[in-house]
């Protein structure tokens, strides 16, 4: 249950950082394309923005679907080929 | 009996005894079917095929018999129920279930047996048909299939709620699809039966499990493709209810593309296909890569870009710099101060060539001046010795006049200044005679 648990927040901290990971390198690319940025930010920003990009072509890289079934008001991992 | 007729028979003598044949052993028949290839010709008769999943069977109800269902009051010939004619004469469209009752006979010109219908009903499936409109009505006055109501699906959602039979194929379809996209997520499967008389109540309940829960950010319900019997419980009111009042968005993805049930118009977003359910749940991974891809490359061009503004900036502003350097300006004195000189030196050489050319012209001047008085005073003297000459008292001498003066050396004009006996001397070009006055006489 305590691993399941730190999957979950594991998992979850991935989900969290993937969208919002994404929406901080788009965030980032248009502060640039804006172009009212000191150099000195400009590239802590640039830095900031190629670590964003490497983190979510990791997360999808290693991305699953995790499936569990809610039976008996439970949740247990569930496989396909148990059919 | 007919085997062991041996006479040869033409085609309507056998087709005639067919017709018989047909005609005495199904006198009045009662077959149930799907109406296909429904016409109405301009006479008014009515032909279509009764069919089911192995066999068809043409029908044709003439304009006759079908007067006698229509008229108020009209009886079932057998079990005398008087005909309601709104059940009895059902709107005829091909795939309406019927019951039909008449004679098996034969319509020769085509050899072709064919039942010759007195009356139409439709069956219960007909009836469910028609219930299902009034229902999907109602359903539609409702707000059920409201496009306003409808919610907009999150991209690439965390935890979904995946309401299906957990051993059909839709959910293997749908994981299949699920695996090449999104970035990971939770599923959590509500087993229910897809069909059958308790598939209703587990599909409710599992909706209201999902959203007494609260965790999903999507509920998806699928089922595979299947007969309109088998997808039953996806028209079922309940059902369509449990989605309207669902508070997380609902995806339904019922059997195959033609299929449309309530539970789909009444779902926030309708998949073709449990495959499609997936497709539109979750961007793919190739094409979330590509937009990370994007990003990356604006975010190169754009700190490259700035850099290289930067890089632009600094250069122009050495370059100024380097202008205002001790040693380029004392270069730049030194250019000044050569360029000065220059002009300076041009100056005075204009100023000396000048001076020269005005002492030349003076000189020239002064020497023409010069000149010419020189010729002038020649000329003067010329003229002067000339006159000078003219009143030279010797030069008629050359001529042969002769001078006359005194002794004194007093020149005699006038023969009054001289006396008799006065001695005076006669001057000759060559020389002196002194002579004596003898006789003076005047002219």
């Amino acid at each position: 249950m305590g691993d399941a648990m730190a999957e979950n927040a594991n998992n979850a901290g991935n989900f969290a950082s993937f969208e919002s990971t994404l929406a901080r390198l788009q965030e980032i690319v248009s502060t640039l394309e804006q172009g009212n940025v000191s150099l000195d930010t400009g590239m802590q920003l640039y830095k900031e923005g190629m670590v964003c990009a490497r983190q979510c072509r990791q997360i999808i890289q290693k991305a699953k679907h995790e499936i569990s079934v809610w039976q008996s008001g439970e949740e247990s991992p569930f496989s396909l080929s148990t059919d | 009996m007919l085997g062991h007729n041996l006479a040869i028979l033409s085609v309507s003598t056998l087709t005639e005894q067919l017709r018989r044949q047909l005609e005495k052993n199904f006198p009045f028949v009662w077959v149930r079917g799907e109406i296909a290839n429904y016409r109405m010709t301009a006479s008014g008769h009515i032909y279509f095929a009764l069919k089911d999943r192995d066999a068809q069977l043409q029908c044709v109800w003439f304009r006759g018999q079908q007067a006698v269902c229509r008229k108020e009051g009209g009886f079932d010939p057998l079990t005398g129920e008087v005909y309601d004619s709104s059940r009895h004469f059902p709107d005829f469209a091909d795939g309406l279930e019927v019951i039909c009752a008449g004679q098996i006979s034969v319509y020769a010109v085509r050899g072709q047996y064919q039942l010759v219908i007195e009356f139409v009903q439709a069956t219960g499936d007909g009836l469910q048909a028609l219930a299902f409109e009034q229902l999907k009505s109602r359903l539609a006055a409702a707000g059920y299939f409201a496009l306003e109501r409808k919610r907009q699906l999150r991209v690439n959602p965390e935890r979904i709620a995946l309401i299906t039979s957990p051993s059909g194929a839709a959910i293997h379809d749908f994981l299949k699809l699920a695996e090449p996209r999104g970035h990971g997520s939770r599923i959590r499967l509500f087993p229910v039966l897809v069909q059958g008389n308790d598939a209703a109540k587990e599909i409710v309940a599992a909706l209201k499990t999902a959203n007494e829960q609260s965790w999903a950010d999507v509920i998806v319900l699928i089922r595979g493709g299947g007969s309109s019997e088998d997808l039953r419980v996806f028209n079922d009111e309940s059902v369509a209810t449990a989605i309207f009042g669902s508070q997380i968005p609902v995806l339904a993805g019922i059997g195959h593309e033609v299929d449309v049930t309530l539970a789909d118009m009444t779902a926030d977003v309708r998949a073709a296909t449990p495959s499609h359910a997936a497709s539109l749940l979750w961007q793919s991974k190739r094409d979330m890569g590509q937009e990370i891809d994007e990003l990356d490359m604006r975010l190169q061009q754009t700190a490259m870009g700035a850099l290289k503004d930067a890089g632009d900036v600094v250069a122009s502003l050495s370059r100024n710099l380097q202008w205002f350097s001790p040693e380029q300006r004392l270069q730049r004195n030194e250019e000044t101060c050569a360029i000065l000189q220059d002009r300076l030196r041009t100056c005075i050489d204009k100023m000396i060539s000048q001076g020269e050319y005005s002492l030349d012209l003076v000189t020239q001047c002064l020497s023409n001046r010069i000149a010419r008085m020189v010729e002038y005073n020649d000329f003067c003297l010329d003229k002067i010795e000339t006159r000078l000459c003219a009143h030279d008292p010797h030069a008629p001498l050359r001529r042969g006049y002769a001078l006359v003066q005194t002794p004194q050396g007093e020149i005699i004009r006038s023969v009054v200044q001289a006396r008799l006996g006065q001695g005076v001397n006669l001057l000759l070009e060559d020389g002196v005679l002194g002579v004596r006055v003898e006789d003076v006489r005047t002219a």
